[in-house]
Order: structure tokens, then C-alpha cells, then sequence
């Protein structure tokens, strides 16, 4: 009530200038527009500063006239949709500010209906400055993320540089971290060298020989090995474990380039010398390939550029990696040859760790060994002595024997001879003498196992030996019916032996042969041969052989067979042929003789064991 | 005249049985239990041989070896006969005439005095 009150009492006026003020002062431009014909009917003060024109020009204008050329069919459809819909909301088009500048806008349209005519009111925004903003926003945008992905490339490279660097260190075994120093240099995508080449120093020659090589000679190869490159490997490790240099590279031409590569260490002016003389990464660039100082090493590895980095330590020099780009020819680029640095430090001090690693356990090696020796010496020492022992009183046992056995043996022997005549006496007799006879050889024998003088180390030729103890035996081996034939090599290498051990070796083995075949008679043959490590002396019979159960024991201590056998013979043998670092071995079976075989190796017994074992 | 053969043996039985078998043989044989005795016997009368043990009590038997061999010809023959075999190829053994390890067969001891006695020549006679 009140208000209409004010409203009466209010002139009309008043109230068209009040709404007047306040529409030319809102920050849009106003815009009215008859909906029949389309043609501005009024406009604000905003309106005609965004046009720069006043509104005696604007008003009667068509709508569509205060768009730019291009953009009026779209003007008027927006107003076609605006009459259509009551009210549009875009922001797709630009004011046409005089002389001809676009201004970005904001356009929103309502239709009014008032009665008498449909009019249409068109509020525009000057959003020129927010675009700019957006476009700023956007620009900055692209550059955060573009920087986000430099930087991600930063640090895949330096996990993948901390991931090659953790893994050489790791690694104890040269070929590996050559390995793996190659692949880093050449196969990640980061890496900008299509080939590189680990020369090794050999201090002995004062040279470096081609050692390792990666990458393909040329752009076939490139194409076979390149693409078994796994494109999803995303770590070095998965890289390496994927593309091992051997089944890689194993067909790969790099391997013929490296075996032909060889360089003097110290003297000449190439690359390689100057990097190993400077201490520092050489790279020949293309324009001075044809240097005579360079030309050689271009034109070995068939490019013009190539970067050559010493392998070095503080206090050693262990070679060098030559790269290159063989294939794709591309220029050698620094953050390659620091890459290619860095790597080379991390490989010399993995090569260096290696080394090291490997003089140790060596080391390590040599000390167990030494100790194993030295044990093993202690326990045959021990053992000697024993033997020594047992030996010493065994000797004084037997020499004290052997006295009163001589006195009944002689005195029955003299008694069988005088009661020949009397049957029954002689018989008795001739036992004493056969068991005193028995026990006399088992005292010979028993002190020849343990009595041994002073063992003597000749060079000795076995066929030699051979020729006498057949020669000393003759005799009594041809009143056993017993014949001997000699089958020695010509060219039988010396022995280092105890000669006179080994001819009671022999004298064992044709008397053990001869007394099979008593009786019966037969033969006895003595060969010899030359193995690669060993050489041999066999002694055959025709004899009637013997079973395995006879076999099995004919090593043990006091078995035997012979009714007036020591069961000593053989075991003695044995442990000569043992002094003397080989063996005595039999074959035999019933009906087809035997043969034993002396095994005596090609070099020297070195232990001292074998000398003190007698002491 | 039977060969005059000295047997220097400090073992009783075995110069018992060395003098029966010699004896048998037809030897002059003498048994003597030192070196000492064997000394005055070799004094008193020339031999045919000497049988000589190593080990004797008081004085070795080697030791009357060198001695009868520093007499060059007017020693005479000697087989060290010992229980020992290592004295074959000791200085001594190369010294005696032959060395012989001691058994109750004594037909190698009686051919070995033969065969040297044979070869020798005789004593200054």
C-alpha cells in the first residue's frame, strides 16, 4: 500500500530516469532489439564504449551488424533462438569494436514480451581480458607440463644411471660388467651410441686387445637387432636380463671388428693413446677424421666421429670404450660423451672391485689349499712316524728271531739229512725244516716291509729294470719250466722311482707268476706302454688265474694261497707302487691267467712324505 | 790238510751247528765268540775263511773286518753271515768277500765259502 502510495506520487518520469542511470551504469553493454525486424531500438552507455560508437549510429542498426562479417549468420541465429526459446547464454562470439577490433563477449538473450511488441534484450560482456587470462592459464599450463616431463626423463635417467651403477659394483664377474657397461652405452633409448667397444690393457704386452663389443655394424643388422631390443623393458635390468650380449651379439659382425683390435699402450698418437696419455675422453669429431693421427682408428671401425673414454683408476689403468654411431651417423653429442664417462668411471671401478675380488679369492684359495696340504702332511707324518715305530721294533723282533730260527733250522735240516733213511724221523724232520723255512721268508718279507734303507730317487728306465730281474730270475724260472718274453716300448719315458724297490716289485710279481704255473710250466710276459700321464709295466702268466673272492683280498696283509707263501709279497708292492704316486692293479680270471700292472705316474712324487716315511 | 775255517759267532747253538755242517764237510772249523778270540786265533795260524756275525758283545764284527782287510793279500776271505740283511749295501758289505743273510739253509753259506776259498789264493803258507 505504502508503496503505491510513492509510486502515485512519483512522476513518470522520475522512474524512466532513475532505470535510465542505472541501466546505462551496469558494467554490461545493453542492448535492446525490436524481435520483428531485428533492428536495435536502444542501447546503454556500456553498449556504445564496447562499440565505441554512439548510440545515434547504433540504434535502427540491424542486431546482426554489431558482429563481425564472419560471425553474423550465427548473430542472427542466436537471435533467431533467443525469440525461439526466450533466452539464450553463449559465448562463442566476438563485438565488432570500431575501426575493426573483435572484443570476446559473453551474450545472453531474453525475450521480453510487453503487449504491443516483442523486444529482445541482449546484455553483453567484455570477457576479452578473461580469455587472455584462460589463454595465459593455458600457456603456463603447457610449459608445467612439458618441464613435468623433462623432468621426468631426469630421473628415469638417473635411476636407470644409479640402477647400471648399483649393478656394476655388484657384480664380481668381468664379462658382466662389460656386459652391462655396453648395453647402458648402447641399448637404452637415453643412451646415444650405437655401438661401443671395451679394449682391455694387457700388462704383460703393454697392449690393448679388443675384449667386448655390442651394437650392429650396420643398418641390416641394426634392423635384426634392434627390433629384439624389448620395447616394454623400462629398467636396465629387465634390458639386460632380456638381451644378453652372448645371445644377442653371439652372430654379430661387432665380434669380428673386436677380435682385430689391438693397440699399443704407450706408443703412438691415436685416440686411444691420447685418451689413455690425457687421462681424459677423446672424441673425434667428422671434420677431423681425416687427421692422420685419427684416420687409422676412423677407418677401422668404418665411421668418421667416434668418442674414445679411458677405464681408470687412481692408481690403475685397465683400457678403453670407443664409441660410435655407425648406423644412424648421428653427431656425437656432450651428454653422450658424459654419459659415456660416467659409465666408464663406474666400470673401472667395478673392473678394479673385480680384480681385487679375484686376487683375494685367490688368496683364500691358495691358503686353503696350503692348509688342506699342510694337514694332510701332519696326518701322513703322523702316520709315518707310526709306522716308523712299529717298524723299528718290528725289525729288532725279527733280527732276534731269525738267530735261534737259523740254529733249528740248520740242526733239522742236518737231522732230516741223517734220518733220510728212517721213514718216519726224516718226515718229521723235514716238516721242522719246511715250517722254519716258511717262517724264515716271512721274516724277509716283514723286513722288507718295514726295513727299507734310505729311499734313493733315480731316474729310472723300467724297461731297464725289466731286462735285469728277468735276467736275475732266468735261471730259476727256466728249472720251473717257465718262460719269459720282454715286450718293451723303444721310446718308454724315464720314472723318477726307487730303483731297487721296484725291482722287488718285479721279483714279487715273477715269482708269485711262476709259482701259479709250477709244475705245469708256461709263460711269463713283461710289457711296457706310455699313457698320457701314467706309464705301465704288466707281467702276464699263462697261469690257472684266479676267482674274484681271491681278488678282493689279494691286496690284504698276510693272505695267501701258497702253502709256503708270507701273504706279504703283494701288499708290500702295493704300498711300493703307492710311494711312488701310482698303483698296482690285477686282472684275472679263472682259466685265463692274470696280469697285474704297474701304474707309475709321468712326474715326480713331490710330497716329502714318502721320504720321511722311512726315516 | 782240511781248510782251516774260523767262525766268529756269538750265538753257542748256531757255532754248534756251524761247526757240525762245516765239520761234515770236511772243514778245520773253529768257533770263537768275540773278536777278541777271533783276534789271537787269526794271530796263531793262518785261515782258510772267515765266518763273521755283525752284531758280537763288546766290539762289532765289522769292525775285525776292517781289519782283516787292511792286510790287503795277507787277510783273507770273509763272508759277513748276519741276520741283518742291510749290510749288503753298506761299506762293509762291499769290503767282504760276501754277505749272506743268516738261515737254517746252509747249503748257500757252505757253495759261498767253497766257491771263494777256491778263488782266493792260499794264505802265505
Amino acid at each position: 500500500m505504502c508503496s503505491e502510495t510513492a509510486m502515485t506520487q512519483d512522476t513518470r518520469s522520475d522512474i524512466a530516469q532513475r532505470y535510465q542511470f542505472v541501466v546505462d551504469n551496469v558494467s554490461d553493454a545493453v542492448v535492446l532489439v525490436d524481435a520483428p525486424t531485428g533492428a536495435v531500438i536502444e542501447v546503454n552507455r556500456t553498449a556504445e564504449a564496447l562499440y565505441r560508437q554512439g548510440r545515434n549510429v547504433l540504434v535502427g542498426r540491424p542486431f546482426a551488424e554489431l558482429f563481425p562479417h564472419e560471425q553474423r549468420e550465427m548473430a542472427s541465429l542466436r537471435m533467431q533462438e533467443t525469440r525461439q526459446y526466450s533466452y539464450i547464454d553463449c559465448d562463442d562470439l566476438d563485438a565488432l569494436a570500431l575501426p575493426s577490433a573483435h572484443v570476446a563477449i559473453h551474450l545472453t538473450g531474453r525475450l521480453i514480451r510487453t503487449g504491443a511488441q516483442d523486444v529482445l534484450l541482449f546484455t553483453i560482456r567484455n570477457i576479452a581480458s578473461h580469455r587472455a587470462l584462460i589463454g595465459n592459464l593455458l600457456a603456463t599450463q603447457n610449459a608445467l607440463i612439458k618441464n613435468q616431463i623433462k623432468l621426468e626423463n631426469r630421473i628415469r635417467e638417473l635411476s636407470a644411471l644409479t640402477e647400471v651403477t648399483t649393478r656394476i659394483l655388484n657384480t664380481r664377474d668381468l664379462d658382466d660388467i662389460l656386459d652391462v657397461v655396453l648395453m647402458a652405452v648402447t641399448l637404452g633409448t637415453m643412451w646415444a651410441f650405437n655401438r661401443a667397444v671395451i679394449c682391455l690393457h694387457d700388462p704383460a704386452t703393454d697392449t690393448l686387445r679388443g675384449t667386448a663389443g655390442m651394437g650392429p655394424s650396420d643398418g641390416t643388422e641394426a634392423e635384426e637387432l634392434w627390433p629384439m631390443l624389448n620395447p616394454q623393458a623400462a629398467t636396465l635390468s629387465e634390458l639386460v636380463a632380456t638381451c644378453h650380449r652372448s645371445q644377442m651379439f653371439a652372430e654379430a659382425r661387432v665380434n669380428r671388428l673386436v677380435a682385430t683390435l689391438a693397440f699399443p699402450a704407450s706408443e703412438g698418437n691415436s685416440p686411444v693413446q691420447r685418451a689413455i696419455r690425457e687421462h681424459q675422453t677423446v672424441v673425434v669429431p667428422d671434420d677431423a677424421c681425416a687427421l692422420p693421427e685419427n684416420a687409422g682408428l676412423c677407418e677401422q671401425f668404418g665411421v668418421r666421429s667416434l668418442a674414445v673414454t679411458p677405464l681408470m683408476s687412481a692408481s690403475s689403468f685397465y683400457g678403453v670404450i670407443i664409441a660410435d654411431n655407425n648406423v644412424t651417423r648421428a653427431t656425437i653429442l656432450p651428454e653422450a660423451v658424459e654419459q659415456l664417462e660416467v659409465f666408464a668411471r663406474q666400470a673401472s671401478m667395478a673392473i678394479e672391485n673385480a680384480q681385487l675380488y679375484r686376487r683375494l679369492q685367490r688368496s683364500i684359495d691358495d691358503l686353503s689349499a696350503a692348509n688342506e696340504e699342510l694337514k694332510l702332511n701332519r696326518d701322513k707324518l703322523l702316520k709315518a712316524e707310526r709306522l716308523s715305530t712299529i717298524g723299528r721294533v718290528t725289525a729288532q723282533v725279527a733280527h732276534e728271531i731269525r738267530n735261534p730260527l737259523t740254529a733249528i733250522g740248520g740242526f733239522a735240516r742236518n737231522l732230516a739229512r741223517k734220518l733220510g733213511r728212517q721213514e718216519e724221523l726224516g718226515r718229521l724232520a723235514n716238516i721242522i725244516v719246511e715250517e722254519v723255512d716258511r717262517l724264515e721268508l716271512l721274516l724277509t718279507e716283514l723286513l722288507g716291509y718295514t726295513r727299507r734303507s734310505q729311499p734313493r730317487w733315480v731316474e729310472t728306465d723300467l724297461g731297464e729294470v725289466a731286462r735285469d730281474v728277468a735276467r736275475m730270475l732266468h735261471d730259476e724260472l727256466k728249472s720251473a719250466g717257465v718262460s719269459v718274453a720282454l715286450d718293451l716300448a723303444g721310446d718308454l719315458p724315464p720314472v723318477t722311482a726307487q730303483r731297487e724297490h721296484v725291482e722287488q716289485v718285479l721279483i714279487n710279481l715273477l715269482r708269485n707268476a711262476k709259482q701259479a704255473m709250477d709244475g705245469a710250466g708256461g709263460a711269463i710276459s713283461i710289457s711296457s706302454r706310455a699313457e698320457q700321464t701314467a706309464v705301465q709295466l704288466t707281467v702276464s702268466d699263462t697261469g690257472p688265474g684266479m676267482p674274484q673272492e681271491v681278488i678282493d683280498r689279494l691286496f690284504e696283509g698276510f693272505f695267501t694261497t701258497k702253502r709256503d707263501g708270507s701273504g706279504l709279497g703283494l701288499p708290500i708292492s702295493r704300498q711300493i707302487m703307492q710311494e711312488h704316486g701310482g698303483d698296482i692293479s690285477v686282472s684275472s680270471s679263472p682259466g685265463a691267467g692274470a696280469a697285474f700292472t704297474l701304474h707309475f705316474p709321468r712326474t715326480a712324487p713331490t710330497s716329502i712324505e714318502t721320504a720321511s716315511a722311512h726315516r | 790238510m782240511k781248510p782251516r775255517l774260523l767262525i766268529v759267532e756269538d750265538e753257542p747253538h748256531l757255532c754248534e751247528l756251524y761247526a757240525l755242517e762245516f765239520g761234515e764237510e770236511g772243514y778245520d772249523a773253529l768257533c770263537v765268540h768275540t773278536v777278541a778270540a777271533a783276534r789271537e786265533a787269526l794271530a796263531a795260524g793262518p785261515c782258510a775263511a772267515v765266518i763273521l756275525d755283525v752284531q758280537l758283545p763288546g766290539c762289532s764284527g765289522l769292525e775285525l773286518l776292517d781289519e782283516i782287510k787292511q792286510k790287503g793279500a795277507a787277510g783273507c776271505p770273509v763272508v759277513l753271515f748276519s741276520a741283518y740283511a742291510t749290510h749288503r749295501e753298506s761299506r762293509a758289505g762291499q769290503l767282504a768277500d760276501a754277505v749272506l743273510t743268516k738261515s737254517g739253509n746252509l747249503t748257500e753259506l757252505k757253495d759261498t765259502v767253497k766257491r771263494i776259498i777256491s778263488t782266493t789264493a792260499p794264505p802265505a803258507a
